[in-house]
């Protein structure tokens, strides 16, 4: 467990450093945001209704815009196949250093949620909804997008073929995670939503480390 | 404790490195691989580290197959790469490698001590020099303290101080009954050196 609780701070610590990917992953969420109101108009009514696709897919761009970050670094210097001789299993590996990745990214972007909620003009009912709907959805994303950054990790100018790869697999968690905020707004069940968010990432928490730590074993030979 | 292996055959891409190697290393000596670039040093060197599984022949450890969850805590590492992380500094690069195999912050006070690095100790990786890189990567194989050294081109940009220090320390490593597999071109200055030639076949 040290070795896991090791690797997480690492990873935290170079992340929010100079340089780390926080920093413009932030940037980008909030330009992204930013471009609706003058691209749509700034009626509050048309915006209100858009807001919480509007701000799913921005924070779905954002994460995806930090994969290509997520194992590459490590491979390039060679942290990862030292990592893969240290006394950790791999699969734990891969958790620790998608959990660092979701701190650094999916959880300040569900916490800065209700601000960009702010700039669409968006129901403070559905606040709550959209923070815990979104460090669900986004734990679900990075998680699923490791399997992608894993895989293509050897491969030059990797970065579009892993959006390619890892973007249909992301509309599930869209989908509920839009629908969680919008049913909590309307005042519709809103519960079977959550559910299936919660079962979307117990899945992906299951499967995704194995598959991730398959995927870099391959890379490492 | 011996390592040792017999009749490993590696295949990349279709392309037949070597076959049939077989090799012996007994406790307290050291196997120097030779040979001219894409003659399977490198890939030697990771069937060893048990990155690559070797298409055929067996790979032992006191004469019985090894087991990579033991294995793994047996050995040091040393690639092309160096994992450095530019933003951190020297001391933390190596403390977090050191901590990682469970070996304490003293480790890595004496170590900085015997590679003469002290003075670099607070710097940002980001400052260091080829050579030091590389030798901030040695002293990391030096603080894991593993049994088997497994190194690919150690001394590459070491300056002849360095260099005098590496086989200084890979002496006392060997003395003390370790072990070590190391690919150079350089003539390192170790007796009795076992050397493997590769790439003659």
């Amino acid at each position: 467990m040290n070795a896991f609780k090791l690797i997480v701070e690492k990873d935290i610590r170079l992340a929010l450093t100079q340089g780390g990917s926080t920093m413009w992953v932030i940037m980008f969420y909030l330009l992204t945001i930013t471009l609706f109101p003058l691209a749509v108009g700034p009626d509050p009514e048309i915006l209100s209704r858009i807001a919480s696709g509007v701000i799913w897919v921005a924070v779905l761009l954002a994460v995806l815009l930090s994969l290509d970050r997520l194992f590459k670094p490590d491979f390039e210097d060679g942290t990862l196949e030292l990592l893969a001789l240290a006394p950790i299993r791999m699969e734990l590996v891969v958790i620790a250093k998608v959990l660092a990745h979701w701190v650094t990214t999916g959880l300040p972007l569900s916490i800065m949620a209700p601000i960009m909620g702010v700039l669409l003009s968006m129901d403070p009912n559905g606040y709550p909804a959209l923070v815990v709907a979104m460090m669900l959805g986004t734990a679900v994303l990075s998680l699923i997008g490791a399997i992608g950054a894993a895989l293509t990790l050897g491969i030059r100018r990797g970065g579009f073929l892993l959006s390619l790869l890892v973007l249909p697999f992301f509309v599930p968690a869209l989908i509920f995670g839009v629908m969680a905020v919008d049913s909590t707004i309307s005042g519709t069940m809103a519960r079977p939503n959550f559910m299936i968010l919660l079962a979307l990432f117990l899945v992906s928490t299951a499967l995704a480390p194995l598959a991730t730590s398959a995927a870099l074993k391959i890379n490492l030979e | 404790m011996t390592f040792s292996a017999q009749k490993l055959t590696c295949i990349r891409g279709e392309r037949v490195i070597f076959s049939a190697l077989d090799f012996n290393i007994p406790e307290g000596s050291v196997l120097l691989l030779k040979g001219p670039n894409g003659s399977g040093k490198s890939s030697l060197l990771r069937i060893s580290a048990g990155f690559l599984k070797p298409q055929e022949g067996i790979i032992a450890w006191n004469h019985s197959p090894l087991d990579p969850d033991i294995y793994s805590s047996k050995i040091s590492y040393m690639g092309h790469l160096d994992p450095i992380k530019p933003s951190l500094t020297v001391r933390e690069n190596l403390d977090f490698w050191v901590r990682l195999r469970k070996k304490n912050n003293k480790t890595t006070e004496k170590i900085f001590h015997t590679l003469n690095i002290e003075n670099l100790a607070e710097l940002p990786a980001s400052f260091l020099s080829q050579g030091q890189k590389r030798r901030l990567n040695f002293a990391r194989v030096v603080a894991e303290s593993a049994k088997l050294w497994i190194l690919d081109e150690p001394t590459d940009s070491f300056d002849r101080e360095s260099e005098v220090l590496f086989t200084e320390i890979l002496k006392k490593h060997l003395s003390m009954g370790g072990l070590a597999m190391i690919a150079t071109h350089n003539n390192l200055d170790i007796s009795p050196a076992n050397t493997l030639e590769l790439g003659n076949s």
